[in-house]
């Protein structure tokens, strides 16, 4: 039997994409004329967490696919969001 | 249903959807991915300034759109998964997955305006150190994308061919599940290359 993922499910996950997506774009806009800010960074990295977990969970369905599956490609996620925070962290003045 | 089925039924899949070979395949691309993700993040730490101000001449709304367009292209895949799996209907599925294939290859074309932006000022490989990641990065993508279209074309053939059931999907899946991964990978990139600063 394949995992399924509702179609509700599906669509629901695509309209936060699409919502998580302009937000991410909306800080590009604004943070081009402003200086570093911690809290800028962490609002786009942790909508870029949640984009790439719907993603995974759901397009991908791996929400009813045991931990171990869900666990690896989820922890790619955080692996390359905590070097990109850790760079970020160096760079700063 | 007896209560036998039904705990099955709630139990989770030991394996992901499609071949397990795909799965190996994914990872492996993903790895690649995170290797040049974390060289771009430290090399960008080396010298914030040259990336921030390079970063001002990328056109930031076609990256934008090019997110949107992928994540629209999984949704239409995921949704023509879920019309196989869900009601063995492969005349939806392969609407689905023309959907798709229209978001990939308008990400294709979006992504091709913005080549020709950045080559047609003279900008190459050797120009800086941004410019050196970010045409590598985003072309080893493109990349992924256009193998990615070739897959999704090839299901769509299938699935009007009406070759899918919900119990015989394994190919029909496993490109789906690359077709995500494309997705999933450009997910960070946006950010990491257009937003962050």
């Amino acid at each position: 039997m394949n995992p399924i993922i509702p179609a509700r499910k599906l669509d629901l996950a695509y309209a936060v994409l699409v919502v998580a997506t302009v937000a991410t774009w909306l800080i590009g806009e604004w943070w081009e004329g402003h200086d570093v800010l911690l809290v800028v960074m962490a609002g786009m990295l942790t909508l870029t967490f949640i984009k790439c977990r719907l993603v995974i969970l759901d397009f991908m369905a791996l929400r009813p696919v045991k931990f171990f599956w869900r666990g690896i490609v989820i922890g790619w996620v955080v692996l390359v969001l905590g070097l990109i925070s850790l760079a970020y962290l160096i760079s700063l003045p | 249903m007896t209560p036998t089925t039904a705990i099955a039924a709630d139990e989770p899949h030991v394996a992901p959807p499609g071949d397990l070979a795909i799965w190996f395949f994914i990872l492996a691309e993903l790895l690649a991915f995170a290797v040049f993700f974390a060289a771009y993040a430290f090399a960008r730490a080396k010298n914030p300034g040259l990336f921030d101000e390079m970063q001002l001449t990328l056109n930031r709304d076609a990256g934008a759109v090019n997110t949107l367009l992928l994540i629209t292209a999984s949704w239409c895949v995921a949704r023509g998964v879920h019309a196989v799996v869900e009601h063995g209907d492969n005349a939806l599925a392969s609407r689905w997955l023309l959907g798709g294939i229209a978001g990939g290859a308008g990400f294709l074309v979006v992504k091709l305006f913005e080549y020709a932006h950045v080559f047609g000022a003279g900008i190459t490989l050797s120009t800086n150190t941004f410019y050196m990641f970010y045409i590598s990065l985003t072309f080893f993508h493109f990349m992924h994308v256009i193998l990615g279209m070739v897959i999704l074309t090839v299901l769509w053939a299938q699935t009007r061919k009406g070759l899918y059931t919900p119990t015989s999907a394994n190919g029909l899946e496993s490109g789906a599940a690359y077709w995500h991964m494309v997705d999933l990978v450009w997910i960070v990139l946006f950010p990491l290359v257009y937003v962050m600063r």
